[in-house]
């Protein structure tokens, strides 16, 4: 017979936590922001992740749903997830009112790579949703601002009207964050860039690019091309992270759901070195 | 437990006594299973008696072809492997994961106890084992380990039986999980025709065969049982060249040869459930009429579904050849990155119960550009 | 802003004896100083700023520096322009009319990058409107020059056209981008 080993597990990784949505934030249209609490005080309290992680909400009756986490890593007892309406969950979650309970498991997989950022420049690179699980990573870094560089934010949306978090764009911006944004679609109101992303990119000013990191989140072509971009810049392929998204089910690398080649989106990702799945981001139907 | 300092004496066990194993291990609260007879395969269920073992049948098996036929003898084991696998009893087809009630306080969820099941798998081959082996690694050695799986493995007897014959579509010596029993179990068994040759793997092994009328084994019950295992060694034709496997698989995601299989593959997911080591599995959420207990189900899933790979801005795999590639390369290539060993034991079961006969040895020739396929030729 | 000054464009600088034909005697330089400074400033710009330095000083020959208000346009849709622009600082939108929506950005361009260069490659009028988004400087080639100096130097000319089609598929690119649409997230 067998010693199964129980390393390090304490708690069942299938135990959802109950939350409360203490206030719902409208973004853009069909996007909110759910600011939650847990029930449970002990949980509250020892409860932390780190930038880039993810949440399984869960709605009994319903499902799960994997949804990154967009609240201050520092600031103790905010948790905050933006969510998009893209399904059951989801769509459910967009009808649940203030004071409503669900279950939450996590927080869940890999973090941008704050501290291998330090002593560099710093280049940001998102679009439309992508920006909600880099909010974590830009609080962190105007946190610890002294220990970077330039740090910069590529912001690309559909339209004018798909930006998220504008609000805050004044005060990141004050606090050291060069804040760009670029829409594909100008309307007559709109002042400013038209263009894809990747522009920004090929056209900011990379002093010293081998030690100038970017961290990109959007849709895997957007990502792919970014490389892309940031390797004509002569920023070395390791310096580029992606943040990944697959089917998650289990959330904890059991159920196979969420596999890129080797990779486990769920425990391995979902921030993944570039260079580790670069060969495989082209790849149809993989 | 297994690898403890063991006096390794092998033993003759005469037939009769396979009842006697059945019963100390019964009386010893354990829920025996062992191979029997249903709907026209040997399967695994739970046994009381020797008499629900397939005694005097056998298996005959090729690529997309199962039938069994009456051996010449009683031989209680004198057959391959079966449909099933010994994952359905530690890693259950279906399962509650945790359970969710709507409270004055809200909703608040639960995890089950740990399952107090102690399972007596009764004639689990080389290949099996390497199976366990690797699911071992799959659901308790990682970041997270599988509550379900844990609790089930942890308290299972394992005995294993050593093959004396091959199918066609075996080749476990490709993949050198056997056909020898060399590890993970806590008894093993050689067939012979009046009895069995029984080995200790464990301290709970031993002490069980020390309830057992065994006898001292013969020269010639020794020599009879090195040729018996050694026929499963000769009869193997089946080959899977795994030199450099991983990389031949992933350097060649584009190969032509994945929409051929693709246009051929009905994407029945037969392969993954038939699988010893196919883990994919799906939760739902099962509720009851007032909606206020739910319960989160796991049910066994496959890379073969179109759902599997579903997202709300599209399905990553939507093509069958994108999704058989997938399982080959998971299975014979990223298994290695993942879990550091093969995902395949060569037990051949995918090919046997694949409708159109589908042979992953050949594929991979074909992927490799060997021409030869594999040495039996296989199906086409 | 302006790129500093990178390695690789100094790398050029040690080049000289590949192309002995093209350089220029001090004295060609000595005598047009505002010259040398256009050549640094072409070398900054990603545009030209892998091309030989010899091609950039034969550029900086017909070159000259213009100061864009804002608001005002430096071509047309439809209209000839007789000018190729690099855009040294400041950025400019790029129009296009679309009857009943009217002007329709369809891109901005922004330092490194080049516009207006439809004369260039035979085109009768320009494809867009370029309408400079804030006081802009640029680095205007005249299109008689410039075609003369590709079509006399085929030294000069082909670095030139091979840069000028690798921005253009640049901007390919990027236009192909937009029109993936990629930030569509489909209907609620």
């Amino acid at each position: 017979m067998r010693t199964v080993a129980c390393p390090s597990q304490v708690v069942d990784p299938w135990l959802a936590h109950t939350v409360r949505i203490v206030s719902i934030t409208d973004e853009v249209e069909g996007v909110a922001t759910y600011h939650l609490e847990f029930a449970d005080a002990d949980t509250a309290d020892s409860y932390s992740f780190l930038p880039g992680q993810f949440n399984m909400l869960y709605l009994p009756g319903v499902g799960e749903a994997a949804i990154s986490i967009s609240s201050d890593p520092s600031a103790q007892g905010t948790l905050d997830h933006t969510v998009r309406i893209a399904g059951n969950v989801t769509g459910e979650l967009a009808r649940t009112d203030v004071g409503s309970t669900f279950g939450l498991r996590g927080p869940f997989g890999s973090s941008w790579p704050i501290d291998d950022c330090a002593g560099g420049d710093v280049v940001i690179v998102t679009g439309g949703i992508g920006l909600a699980p880099l909010r974590p990573a830009i609080y962190e870094f105007l946190n610890r601002k002294s220990e970077f560089g330039h740090i910069t934010l590529l912001y690309g949306a559909r339209n004018p009207f798909g930006m998220l978090y504008t609000s805050e764009y004044d005060d990141w911006q004050l606090r050291g964050l060069n804040v760009n944004t670029t829409v594909d679609r100008s309307s007559q109101a709109w002042q400013g860039n038209v263009g894809v992303v990747t522009q920004l990119l090929d056209r900011m000013p990379v002093p010293d690019p081998k030690k100038t990191s970017v961290l990109c989140c959007g849709p895997e072509v957007m990502m792919w091309y970014t490389a892309r971009s940031a390797l004509g810049r002569r920023i070395p392929k390791d310096r580029i992270w992606v943040s990944l998204e697959r089917n998650m089910n289990c959330a904890i690398g059991l159920c196979g759901h969420c596999q890129f080649g080797p990779t486990f989106v769920c425990k391995d990702g979902p921030v993944i070195r570039y260079d580790r799945v670069a060969s495989l981001l082209k790849v149809e139907g993989f | 437990m297994i690898n403890q300092q063991l006096s390794g004496k092998e033993m003759f066990l005469p037939k009769s006594e396979i009842q006697s194993l059945i019963d100390l291990l019964r009386n010893d609260g354990f829920t025996v299973v062992g191979p029997t007879i249903d709907q026209e395969a040997i399967v695994y269920n739970e046994i009381a008696s020797v008499d629900e073992l397939p005694r005097g049948w056998t298996d005959r098996q090729e690529p997309g072809k199962y039938r069994l036929q009456k051996r010449g003898d009683d031989a209680c084991f004198g057959f391959v492997v079966g449909p099933h696998s010994w994952k359905k009893y530690l890693f259950p087809p279906l399962t509650t994961v945790a359970s969710a009630e709507k409270t004055e306080a809200g909703w608040q969820a639960r995890t089950p106890e740990p399952d107090s099941t102690r399972f007596a798998f009764l004639g689990v081959r080389a290949c099996e084992l390497a199976a366990i082996g690797i699911q071992d690694r799959v659901f308790t050695e990682g970041t997270y380990v599988d509550p379900v799986y844990a609790a089930r493995r942890r308290n299972a007897f394992i005995i294993a039986v050593n093959c004396t014959q091959a199918a066609p579509t075996c080749f476990c010596s490709s993949m050198n999980t056997g056909p020898r029993c060399t590890s993970g179990y806590d008894l093993a068994l050689t067939e012979l025709e009046d009895g069995f040759v029984i080995e200790s793997g464990s301290k709970e092994g031993e002490s069980l065969v020390a309830g057992l009328a065994t006898q001292d084994l013969t020269s010639a019950q020794i020599t009879k049982a090195d040729s018996v295992r050694q026929q499963a060694v000769d009869q193997q034709t089946r080959h899977l060249d795994t030199e450099g496997i991983r990389d031949v698989l992933l350097t060649n995601l584009s190969h032509t040869r994945w929409e051929e299989i693709g246009d051929r593959c009905l994407g029945c997911t037969n392969c993954t459930m038939v699988c010893p080591t196919c883990f994919c599995s799906s939760v739902e959420e099962v509720a009851d009429l007032s909606g206020e207990t739910v319960e989160r189900q796991r049910h066994w899933d496959s890379c073969f579904n179109l759902s599997f790979s579903y997202m709300s801005h599209g399905t990553t795999r939507d093509r069958i050849s994108h999704r058989y590639r997938q399982w080959l390369t998971h299975k014979l290539a990223s298994w290695h990155d993942q879990f550091d060993t093969s995902g395949c034991v060569g037990c051949g079961r995918c090919i046997t119960w694949c409708p159109v006969g589908i042979d992953l040895t050949e594929e991979v020739a074909a992927i490799r550009g060997d021409g030869s396929a594999s040495a039996t030729g296989g199906a086409t | 802003m302006l790129h500093s000054s990178s390695p690789e464009v100094d790398a050029f600088g040690s080049r000289d004896a590949d192309f002995p034909h093209l350089v220029q005697t001090e004295a060609d330089i000595t005598e047009t100083p505002m010259l040398i400074d256009l050549t640094d400033q072409i070398g900054d710009l990603q545009f030209t700023s892998t091309l030989p330095e010899e091609v950039r000083q034969a550029l900086a020959g017909i070159a000259s520096q213009r100061t864009i208000a804002s608001g005002q346009f430096l071509c047309r849709e439809g209209e000839s322009c007789s000018e190729l622009f690099l855009i040294a600082s400041g950025h400019v939108g790029l129009d296009m009319f679309v009857p009943g929506r009217g002007q329709v950005r369809v891109m901005t361009l922004g330092p490194g990058d080049v516009l207006a260069w439809s004369a260039l490659v035979g085109n009768q009028g320009a494809t867009a409107t370029g309408v400079a988004l804030e006081e802009t400087e640029v680095i205007a080639f005249p299109d008689d020059a410039l075609l003369q100096l590709c079509q006399t130097n085929h030294d000069v000319g082909y670095p030139l056209m091979r840069e000028l089609a690798k921005a253009i598929s640049h901007r390919l690119v990027a236009s192909r981008l937009q029109l993936l649409d990629l930030f569509y997230e489909g209907s609620h």
